[in-house]
């Protein structure tokens, strides 16, 4: 079974990235995104984000960012996942937008907000292929640690899926033997394309 | 061209060639590309009955594109619709899960092109070509297919995109409130905006409310999956969809909104009904489905708002729900602001504008109430600009010179009647919200303002609100009704109606018309009615007030307001009626003129009342409550349905005296008892009365209960005769209300027990009777018994078909209950006894019918006695002889019949309860000949179902009751025949034979089972048994059972009854030898290669077998082929000195014999003494055999012995004794 996934966090750097490389690295059909409406990562205080438009590429952002204060950027990583970032693509995409990219087969979301904006936006859009769509979310925090987890988790999950047979036969099946075997719980849904 | 079918034959050829599968798929692709592509028109006709036969391909890959290719036939080439889809329905129930998944994608799509064509087609010219008819059909029969798999248990993801299908003819069926008109699609063809309004005027093909009522139909299915009995046994994936596909519906189809919410929020907070290990995410789907139909704020949903809020708060969302709310208001609030602040007026233009421009009415109504929610508003306009801005522009200059022409005092004026309108409603409906009204409200007063103009919008505003927002808005105008305590509306209305420049029956603007020259300044100055008791008490005293003076015949004025004008003007349309309700409370507010805001009430003197008769006043009303009936189209349009019946309901019901109104309620209900809501409706009026009923005094109890049990049962006949296959109204009828008289039950019994005679049409009668009595059993305890007696009556029913049913019934759905169980079993129980004993008598009814039978039996005889010429004298002489045996054939031509009739019940238990077995073992003994007959007639089906692991059965077969071993065997055969006997079965067999029979005859159903190490010890016992059986046994030896091979081959079967020693194993030796025979007779079986190898294993054994030679002798006789081989046989036999064993010895000679001339030299090898011995037997051999041996080439190896006894040799006996002496010696010497 070749499915087609993709992976979605609210500004597609930090969680979905992660596991958009570890996915595409086991040789799987990936894609990633994020459901903000500006992509936003960690500045010098809370109140003072680096706020991009999607599409800006990760390699300019990086720039920016040593540019603006190497030191801290090193620090905190995110220099690190910029650099992995622009090996895996170019630029951080919009889940709203990317009608253009074809259906998927499963869409792995890390926070229920993600999740649910996935959903609102599935159903504002014209079904009409009758293609299933399996969309899933696990809460996983917004840091690095917790991604590099998450994003093996995920891996884990859309491999299971790629064994099956056919998953839309054994999904309730799938999902609960994941849940018990990494204590994790999932949420998901159908949706159509 | 050519070259390319060239190409594309290569490839099909190819296709064929190749093995794998994957490959397969990818020269179908490219073959696909060309025919369909390059030059599907030539190619297509050729090659779509090719490409079809890869249905049949193993590979699942090949079939799943398939389905693919299909789609891209079918929605490029509607012509080969009839050929593909009967593909697409094999497809459809692939055993490959995907392969049935892209069947309903490539379906679906097909299926949604074809409807629009069609649609297209007969919108356009009016008619439909009829190989489009033809694959509208098929795609019928392709809906059906897919819907019965969406609504049953098999695979889960067939099951979603089936049911993904269901959601999507919800929405192709019924109207799309923003659907675009035909000739707005884009031109392409690729547009996917079927919209049902298309057909609404009509179609030649598609029937709007048919389609609608399949739709309202299947949506019902889709809401029981999630009640109760159902949602236990969905799973989590399932019921997701389905609660994503209503909720979809909900928020495309607002008309829908009431039925579909009720059931979702029933599963509020925790999904109860679901079970699954995933039910978190069914619970987070519901909540977003409450978050979604929230926000969509369609104004059928404002009524739910408090509803949905709760639900999401006992959720644990409530948070979000408010800051929805909040959102939602914030966004109101907003857009009235900058109403406000703009000109008002110009606003309220703005969104009243489409209804002006009447082409578009249709379509654009029913966003009219969606001034409600501005930022849907903002987002909807842009798109409608599209169509509207062109009117809109054309509107510009008629709506300045409205302005100036507008009462300059509204400027003043109207503003703050506005606020304190809706101020008095927050009051009392706050959970409606006020902004929702005022922007309503400022519209009518717009439109109003534009006079006749304004009218037609108006009824347009008024069509599409919902009733509460409608009631909300006349409610709020109820401030400016005058509060002069003289308040005569009759007079007023009369003086408008009757009297005023308007004739009675005038168009409809009628009401609207008073209200353009409303003076709205004079509103102020009223003092607000407080509530609308007020008001309807004033109306309801106020003709007692008037002078009843012989009239002025003034046509419609009289007590009746409405219903009087109907008589006049029966054309009216219904929606008149509805508008006439809404500016009836703003019309005290609008005399004429003249009487304006005067508080001294109007002298009438020329309006006076007219008395009516009471046959008038009978019609009158009848006729009103006909038109309040025929009125529920436009209601149920509204959405108002639910409260429409609880009205009628309880009109009806108060005037239940009249039993006029109850018919007309009755005739109106049973003309569409689906469309018109005919259940609930009258469940409503039956639940009304018998509330009536209940709470009435003693003094005259007994009406309403009369009047309540009459039209049960009237309803239950008109629906009895119009009763078709699966309706089941009449039950749930009878299940729901609130009780069921006796009158009631025994039409339901009629029902079930229809005269003989017409019973074919009655069939569905019967059906639905005994469907009835099912659900009173179920659903009314005080009833069950009752019921249960009708039902268990039934099952003994002569006709076959009613008996049929009956049982299936009893033992199917009433069995399992525990609290009946009993019951049946003891009837049937009572009923199998009764025809063992056959004493009878142990109902009434029996008695009767045999005493009748004894009659008819009686007279038969008496005919044929005559008719046989016996004189009656004879007879008398006879008769104490005769009597005696006609009563014994009396009770035998009476069983054969009642036999099966009074035990099929029974037989129908025993497959439910397989304990009841025993009884029926226990009685099988004693029962008459008849019986067992009936019997084992039913063995074979009773015990198939019964299966052969069931212990129960298992236990009886192993102790069976004496006297059954009869039906033992029978059963036996039935459990065996045809099918594999489970192991436990043949285990108890064995045992059975072991310990109890030892009778071979019980293993014979179980030997092909059994392996040759079982089947060896025993083989002596089965040939002991008689012929018949043994043949039997030998073809379940020979059968075997289908995986292990049998348990003997033909030649183990020869050879071990060769090895049966009759001493040894007691058999007599006649039965081997007739076994012997029965395997030879085989021929088909005991070939000749059989044979050959028999013989030739048998004649290594010593001693050799005693019928050894018998056989050898019987077999040459079958097969003169085996001549030859029998000789070598022969020889060897020589070679063993044959001679010695008398028996074979005989045998051996008269195989020679009978084998002569072949046999001969085998004869010489005799040894000479031998050769004697056999000349002496068969004398005949002698010549023939000396000339044989004359042979020159014979000769020399004939010993000379021999050669002096054929008499061919005289030579000196010393020489022949001397060889004969050594050959003698020789055979001396191994003998010893």
């Amino acid at each position: 079974m070749k499915l087609r996934h993709a992976m979605v966090c609210a500004s597609n750097q930090n969680r979905s990235m992660e596991a958009h490389a570890l996915l595409q690295r086991q040789g799987l059909d990936v894609s990633s995104y994020g459901t903000g409406s500006h992509v936003k990562l960690p500045g010098p205080s809370a109140r003072e984000p680096n706020v991009y438009s999607f599409g800006t590429p990760y390699r300019t952002m990086l720039e920016d960012l040593i540019k603006k204060d190497p030191e801290l950027y090193k620090r905190n990583g995110l220099l690190q996942m910029l650099k992995r970032n622009l090996g895996v693509k170019e630029a951080p995409q919009r889940w709203q937008d990317n009608a253009a990219d074809g259906a998927f087969d499963v869409v792995f979301t890390f926070e229920e907000r993600v999740f649910d904006m996935v959903i609102d936006d599935l159903g504002n859009r014209e079904t009409n292929l009758l293609k299933l769509a399996l969309i899933i979310n696990m809460d996983v925090k917004d840091n690095h640690e917790e991604a590099a987890i998450g994003g093996k988790l995920a891996l884990d999950f859309c491999l299971r899926l790629e064994q099956a047979d056919a998953w839309e036969d054994e999904i309730d099946a799938i999902i609960s033997r994941f849940e018990k075997h990494h204590r994790r719980r999932l949420i998901y849904t159908i949706r159509f394309y | 061209m050519a070259g390319i079918r060239e190409q594309a034959v290569a490839l099909l050829n190819e296709v064929k060639m190749t093995g794998e599968a994957s490959a397969k798929v990818d020269l179908l692709k490219t073959l696909m590309e060309l025919v369909l592509y390059r030059d599907p028109l030539s190619l297509l006709p050729e090659f779509v009955p090719y490409l079809m036969e890869f249905q049949t391909e193993p590979g699942s890959p090949i079939r799943k594109y398939l389905a693919e290719m299909i789609e891209g036939i079918g929605m490029k080439h509607v012509d080969f619709v009839p050929v593909i889809v009967p593909v697409l329905l094999s497809l459809l129930q692939d055993a490959t899960p995907a392969v049935a998944r892209r069947a309903i994608t490539s379906g679906s799509n097909i299926f949604r092109s074809v409807l629009e064509q069609v649609a297209l087609q007969g919108v356009y010219s009016g008619q439909v070509e009829r190989r489009l008819v033809d694959c509208w059909n098929w795609m019928t029969c392709f809906k059906d297919a897919v819907f019965s798999l969406a609504f049953q248990h098999g695979n889960d993801g067939v099951r979603l995109l089936a049911l993904k299908f269901v959601e999507t003819t919800i929405l192709l069926f019924t109207p799309d409130p923003n659907g675009l008109l035909p000739n707005q699609q884009s031109s392409d063809g690729t547009s996917r905006g079927f919209n049902m309004t298309w057909i609404a005027g009509g179609h030649p093909v598609l029937d709007a409310t048919v389609l609608g009522q399949e739709a309202s139909k299947n949506l019902g299915l889709l809401l029981n999956q999630l009640r109760t009995p159902e949602a236990s046994t969905l799973p989590c994936l399932v019921a997701i969809v389905i609660i994503n596909s209503l909720a979809g519906i909900a928020k495309k189809r607002p008309s829908m909104f009431g039925r579909i919410l009720p059931v979702l929020l029933a599963l509020a907070p925790n999904c109860e009904p679901i079970q699954g290990s995933q039910i978190a995410s069914v619970i987070h789907e519901l909540k977003s489905a409450f978050l979604n139909l929230l926000k969509s704020n369609q104004p059928g949903a404002l009524p739910w708002r408090d509803r949905l809020v709760a639900a999401l708060r006992s959720m644990n969302v409530g948070d979000i729900a408010d800051q929805t709310i909040r959102h939602l208001e914030r966004a109101v609030r907003v857009a009235e602001r900058n109403r406000t602040a703009k000109d008002t007026r110009v606003s309220t233009k703005e969104r009243i504008s489409p209804f002006v421009s009447t082409p578009q009415v249709s379509t654009i109504q029913v966003i009219a109430p969606a001034p409600v929610d501005m930022s849907l508003r903002k987002r909807s306009l842009p798109q409608e600009n599209g169509n509207v801005q062109s009117i809109d522009f054309n509107e510009v200059s008629g709506k300045r010179s409205r302005h100036d022409v507008a009462p300059i005092t509204t400027q003043g004026e109207a503003t703050p009647v506005i606020p304190n309108g809706t101020g008095n409603v927050m009051g009392n409906t706050a959970a409606y919200g006020d902004h929702s009204v005022a922007p309503l409200i400022s519209a009518f007063a717009t439109l109003l303002a534009q006079g006749e103009r304004g009218a037609a919008s108006v009824q347009i505003l008024i069509e599409s609100l919902t009733p509460d927002m409608l009631a909300e808005i006349v409610i709020a105008n109820m401030v400016h009704l005058p509060s002069t305590p003289p308040f005569t509306p009759e007079v007023n209305f009369g003086a408008n109606w009757g009297l005023g420049p308007i004739p009675p029956s005038g168009p409809p603007e009628i009401p609207v018309n008073p209200v353009t020259s409303l003076p709205i300044e004079s509103a102020p100055a009223l003092q607000p009615y407080s509530s609308t008791a007020d008001l309807s008490q004033d109306l309801r005293k106020d003709p007692r007030r008037l002078d009843p003076r012989p009239a002025v015949p003034s046509d419609g004025v009289t007590v009746l307001l409405t219903p009087k004008l109907e008589v006049e003007e029966p054309k009216q349309e219904p929606i008149e009626l509805e508008n006439r309700v809404v500016s009836d409370p703003s019309l005290p507010s609008s005399p004429p003129p003249q009487s304006g805001v005067s508080t001294v009430p109007v002298p009438s003197p020329v309006i006076t009342l007219l008395p009516l008769s009471a046959e008038q006043q009978a019609a009158l009303s009848t006729a009103s409550l006909v038109r309040i009936m025929e009125n529920h189209k436009t209601i149920a349009a509204a959405g108002g349905a639910d409260l429409r019946i609880a009205l009628l309901a309880r009109l009806v019901a108060q005037s239940y005296e009249d039993t006029e109104v109850l018919k007309v309620l009755q005739k109106h209900v049973l003309a569409d008892y689906q469309a018109h809501k005919g259940h609930e409706l009258v469940l409503h009026v039956l639940y009304q009365l018998f509330a009536e009923h209940a709470c009435s005094d003693v003094e005259q109890p007994m009406s309403t209960s009369l009047a309540y049990e009459q039209f049960l049962l009237s309803l239950a006949q008109g629906l009895r005769d119009k009763i078709s296959a699966g309706d089941r109204s009449l039950s749930r009828l009878l299940g729901e209300a609130p009780v069921v008289p006796m009158s009631t039950l025994k039409l339901v019994e009629e029902l079930c027990n229809p005269p003989s005679g017409a019973e074919s049409s009655k069939g569905e009668h019967v059906t639905a009777g005994l469907t009835a009595l099912w659900s009173l059993i179920l659903q009314r305890p005080p009833t069950r018994d009752t019921c249960l007696k009708m039902a268990l009556k039934c099952t003994v029913h002569e006709s076959d078909d009613t008996r049929a049913k009956a049982i299936r019934l009893v033992a199917n759905k009433l069995y399992p209950l525990k609290f009946v169980a009993q019951n049946i079993e003891d009837f049937a129980t009572a009923s199998l006894l009764s025809v063992v004993d056959h004493q009878s008598g142990d109902t009434a009814e029996r008695d009767i019918l045999e005493g009748d039978n004894t009659v008819k039996t009686d007279l038969m005889n008496e005919d044929q006695r005559v008719a046989n010429g016996v004189a009656p004298m004879d007879v008398a002489g006879d008769e104490g002889a005769q009597q005696p045996t006609t009563a014994a054939k009396n009770t035998e031509v009476l069983s054969l019949s009642e036999a099966q009739r009074c035990m099929s019940l029974f037989f129908a238990l025993c497959t439910k309860k397989h304990a009841l077995l025993r009884q029926l073992f226990q009685v099988y003994g004693r029962s008459s000949k008849v019986v067992k007959q009936a019997v084992h007639r039913h063995i074979p089906i009773l015990f198939r179902t019964i299966g052969s692991s069931s212990q129960e059965l298992l236990q009886l077969i192993a102790d069976p009751p004496a006297g059954s071993e009869n039906l033992l065997l029978q059963v036996l055969h039935s459990l065996t025949d045809g099918t594999e006997p489970s192991e436990e079965l043949i285990a108890t067999v064995k045992k059975l034979y072991d310990v109890k029979f030892q009778d071979a005859t019980y293993l014979i159903p179980v030997l092909s089972s059994l392996s040759k190490d079982e089947v060896t010890p025993i083989f002596p016992r089965l040939v002991d048994l008689s012929n018949e059986k043994f043949q039997a046994a030998l073809a379940r030896i020979l059968q075997g059972s289908a995986h292990t091979g049998p348990a003997l081959t033909p030649a183990e079967v020869l050879i071990s009854l060769h090895g049966i020693d009759p001493h040894r194993d007691s058999v007599p030796l006649k039965k081997v030898m007739d076994a012997c025979a029965t395997c030879l007779q085989q021929r088909t079986v005991f070939t000749q290669q059989v044979l050959a190898k028999v013989l030739n294993q048998l004649v290594e054994q010593t001693p050799l077998p005693l019928l050894f030679m018998r056989t050898v002798i019987q077999a040459v006789h079958s097969f003169p082929s085996l001549e030859s081989f029998v000789m070598e046989i022969l020889s060897r036999l020589v070679s063993k000195q044959i001679w010695k064993l008398p028996k074979l010895w005989t045998g051996f000679l008269k195989c020679a014999h009978q084998t002569k001339p072949k046999s001969f030299h085998v004869l010489l090898q005799l040894p000479t003494a031998q050769l004697e011995d056999a000349l002496k037997g068969f004398p005949s051999l002698k010549e023939p055999l000396a000339a044989h041996a004359d042979q020159p080439s014979v000769r020399p190896t004939v010993p000379r012995s021999s050669l002096v006894l054929l008499g061919l040799c005289q030579d000196t006996p010393a020489a022949s004794n001397s060889t004969s002496a050594g050959q003698e010696s020789n055979t001396e010497v191994s003998k010893q």
